[in-house]
């Protein structure tokens, strides 16, 4: 019997490793990786300095890790015995019993971080009052923020992020900027459990549902408190779904799609006449590329499987959208965004003759105040999610 | 590399475990020297020079110590000039840095100094070759006129970079003849696969938390934030250690070797002598063969018994890092050995078994917060905050978020620290019914592989793989 038992043991685990190794030489290769958003590893380039270096080595284990057989298979049974024993965050995130996935949340206070936010949010306050720009802060709600989130009694108290945003805001408000903050308004007409519906399960963004009621608030409280533009009328829109797009939520394309996510997308689409009346430019209108609305916003709506970026609109260095409608006005807005606002890119250039969608992570290379040297505005909307509270978005050059 | 790498795993075993049993006999020590070698360029290319140097010098010192047999002087120049040539490479890449910024520190000097890359596992094929010629010294061994054997003895890629320290005494005759055999084949993937799990399975999730909580001011820390992360280390280290060590005597055992064992759990020790005569068991035979016996050894008086302790056991702390927290570690455990040797060890066997037990757990769990820590700053705040003189509070989210989550794995650790697996081996030996034993046998590989199985999961996901015994 023990011979047997010898013979089993050696024959499996010879069976194991050659049969991996087999495969993993005849398999074919992916060049990316979906659910993780990357090219995987190519094959490293054999030369006298990168063996030397040790540069082959390396890539060769990169190589391997990336192209192992099963891989997927591997890493999703991992994340299903983590989520089986109980971890309070599975790769960093916190998944609910009804599957609903938030991030690790903020723990600490950023203070530094935040004061520069700061700062350069009153430099830039200080640059519009010298020349006539009307500047606004425009907090959108965060979803960890306005989410009364599960956490267990261990974690109640753990998080920080609401009071990093109350100390943000506070800080920008006493610079002198005008602050249209969402989320307060948000959590005040709403009970907690109602805000959820305005939120994707398993994406860090709002869904086009909470966007939209964002945008109605924006509209009403620019116009009442600062006479800016007009309320909306709700029965100006059509909500309508992408009939065959199925939504894959960023946390859920981290976790290997492990969640099962009943979300759809939809879109809010202005039946009145504005919408065919955009002229959309990557870049200025002037100098930038015209292109077609639709290579900018919605491209999902012909995908089968979209996450936001696909399904709305991505990140992009700067946008142009001339409004025909208002022609009349030439009022033109610079919006100062990020992620959030993708969603609400139409939306959002109703309001003026020319919107200008500029995003500080891509333009590094030309930081804010030399673009508005060269450009001339009426408004200027900052519009963050309020969890975005670090320096590095607040880099206006100033 | 490392063992527990995918590459080694499933690329770089079997093909060195095909070639092997595919090579007639007289080629299958080339071959193992080959795959050494290569074992170790993939980590360290360029110092595969330093290793060669290494071969080279011992196999000629061992041939001029032995050549002057008949003249001690001679004998004992050639000795030293082999011990002088070890310890200077050895020296000049482990500590050189090390000296330099001492002599700045000290005598505010601004000497030039750039560190250098650490030559992995430098420290233990440096005590294996210096092993070799001192056993040829005292003629406890034949010298070895084939240098290919040597230099398998010295580079042989299982025990290369982490041990244990194999006597060359104790190997020689395995490197012309040895036996293989399906059994011996099958014991070793027990051993490997057991010593992957320990690693691959416990030590770096455990590492992982000990990592995270080090990396904090240990004065922003709760209690029990102090506690969970020294736990952690003391598992991490033990596990992390002992598994590779573990999976070094498997892979021997593949290739027909027979390595000694280097730990045998050490946690459950009632003294610190007892504890040393169970942790890096090679390491402290090295000490003791080569240092300890030749400075008088027991047989000397007492005052003199204690400066021997002390010396050995400084440099024993000195050898694990280039950094006076490793040798006040060192000291740390020669004074508690003095203590012991003076009557401190009589009175601890009077104490209840339990105290014994919870007596050395505390020394060995204080001592690894130096061996852990960059300072003794960091050190002394760090046990200020685990004895309540010190932290925020007694626990906060982040003590009791990371305890739910590691506690699996705290567990485990505190179970398998103790020898269950043994007991359970023996007891269902033990086992009369013929059926039984039957199914224990058959049941038996398929816990392997599953674990097996389960170690390859982890390892897909990982990239968090360091060996701590790298760094010595």
């Amino acid at each position: 019997m023990k011979k047997l038992s010898n013979i089993i043991l050696v024959t499996a685990f010879l069976l194991i490793t050659y049969g991996l190794l087999f495969l993993f030489l005849t398999q074919n290769r992916s060049q990316t990786s979906y659910f993780e958003n990357r090219s995987l590893a190519a094959f490293p380039q054999i030369t006298a300095e990168t063996i030397t270096t040790g540069k082959f080595m390396a890539g060769i284990s990169a190589y391997v890790t990336d192209h192992f057989p099963f891989r997927d298979f591997w890493i999703k049974t991992y994340l299903q015995l983590q989520m089986f024993m109980g971890q309070t965050f599975v790769y960093d995130y916190f998944i609910t019993d009804d599957g609903w996935v938030f991030p690790q949340p903020i723990t600490y206070f950023p203070q530094e971080s935040m004061d520069a936010s700061i700062s350069s949010m009153g430099k830039l306050q200080q640059y519009a009052a010298e020349n006539g720009i009307e500047l606004y802060f425009i907090a959108l709600p965060a979803r960890n923020n306005v989410l009364t989130i599960d956490y267990p009694e261990y974690l109640q108290n753990w998080a920080r992020e609401k009071m990093n945003k109350e100390y943000l805001l506070a800080g920008i408000a006493e610079k002198g900027v005008s602050i249209i903050d969402l989320g307060a308004i948000w959590l005040a007409e709403n009970k907690p459990q109602d805000l959820f519906k305005y939120y994707w399960r398993t994406d860090h963004h709002w869904n086009m549902d909470g966007a939209f009621y964002g945008y109605q608030i924006l509209r009403r409280e620019l116009a009442t408190k600062y006479n800016v533009g007009t309320p909306l009328n709700v029965n100006d829109y059509r909500r309508f779904q992408a009939p065959q797009t199925e939504f894959i939520g960023s946390f859920n394309k981290q976790l290997y799609g492990l969640i099962d996510d009943p979300d759809s997308i939809y879109y809010y689409q202005n039946t009145t006449p504005p919408e065919g009346n955009f002229s959309y430019y990557l870049g200025d209108e002037k100098t930038g590329n015209p292109v077609d609305g639709a290579e900018i916003y919605a491209q999902g709506l012909a995908e089968a499987k979209a996450d936001y970026g696909l399904a709305y609109a991505a990140d992009l260095r700067e946008i142009t959208v001339l409004n025909a409608a208002k022609e009349a006005e030439q009022t033109k807005t610079l919006i100062i965004k990020d992620s959030y606002v993708n969603i609400l890119l139409p939306l959002l250039a109703e309001m003026s003759y020319l919107t200008t969608f500029y995003d500080v992570r891509h333009n590094s290379d030309r930081p804010l105040k030399e673009f508005l040297a060269e450009r001339h505005y009426d408004r200027i909307f900052i519009m963050y999610n309020d969890g975005n509270i670090f320096s590095a978005m607040y880099d206006f050059g100033f | 590399m490392v063992f527990s790498n995918l590459v080694f795993l499933f690329i770089f075993l079997p093909v060195v475990i095909c070639g092997y049993y595919l090579v007639p006999m007289a080629l299958k020590n080339l071959l193992l020297l080959a795959a050494s070698l290569i074992f170790y360029a993939w980590g360290e290319p360029v110092y595969i020079v330093l290793m060669l140097l290494s071969i080279s010098l011992n196999f000629f010192f061992g041939l001029a110590v032995d050549r002057q047999q008949n003249s001690p002087l001679q004998q004992k120049f050639w000795l030293t000039l082999a011990i002088s040539a070890n310890l200077l490479l050895l020296g000049y890449f482990k500590y050189y840095y090390f000296f330099i910024e001492t002599i700045n520190a000290v005598f505010h000097t601004s000497l030039a100094t750039k560190e250098l890359p650490l030559p992995i596992g430098i420290s233990f094929f440096t005590f294996q070759a210096l092993s070799y010629v001192f056993d040829v010294y005292r003629k406890d061994t034949e010298v070895q006129k084939n240098v290919f054997h040597l230099a398998l003895y010295i580079a042989l890629f299982p025990q290369l970079v982490a041990g244990p320290i194999v006597r060359y005494s104790s190997i020689a005759h395995q490197l012309k003849n040895r036996v293989h055999s399906f059994e011996f084949f099958s014991a070793g993937i027990k051993f490997f696969v057991l010593g992957l799990t320990r690693k691959v399975l416990l030590a770096n999730p455990l590492g992982e938390l000990a990592d995270k909580i080090f990396a904090l001011n240990p004065g922003n820390m709760a209690v029990l934030t102090a506690w969970l992360g020294i736990l952690a280390y003391t598992l991490q280290i033990y596990f992390d250690f002992s598994g590779y060590s573990q999976m070094a005597i498997g892979l021997g055992k593949m290739f027909g070797f027979e390595f000694p064992e280097n730990f045998n759990y050490p946690y459950i020790s009632r003294s610190i002598r007892e504890f040393w005569s169970r942790w890096h068991i090679t390491l402290s035979h090295w000490f003791r063969d080569y240092v300890y016996i030749p400075l008088g050894g027991n047989r000397v008086g007492t005052l003199r018994l204690c400066f021997n302790l002390l010396v050995v056991w400084s440099i024993t702390g000195f050898w694990h890092g280039a950094s006076w927290t490793f040798m006040a570690w060192g000291f740390y455990y020669g004074v508690l050995l003095v203590f012991e040797r003076l009557g401190w060890g009589k009175f601890l066997t009077r104490l209840p078994r339990i105290l014994q037990h919870l007596y050395v757990l505390l020394i060995v769990m204080v001592g690894w917060i130096f061996f852990r820590a960059d300072n003794f700053v960091y050190s002394f705040q760090y046990l200020k905050t685990m004895f309540f003189a010190g932290g925020t509070s007694w626990a906060d989210s982040y003590a009791l978020v990371h305890l739910n989550d590691y506690f699996i794995y705290l567990v485990a650790g505190c179970i398998f620290a103790f020898p269950l697996l043994p007991y359970f081996v023996r007891t269902s030996k033990k086992l009369k019914n013929r059926l039984l034993q039957g199914a224990r046998r058959l049941f038996a590989p398929l816990v392997y592989m599953l674990l097996f199985l389960l170690n390859i999961m982890f390892l897909v996901n990982s990239t968090y793989n360091p060996f701590i015994y790298f760094r010595f």
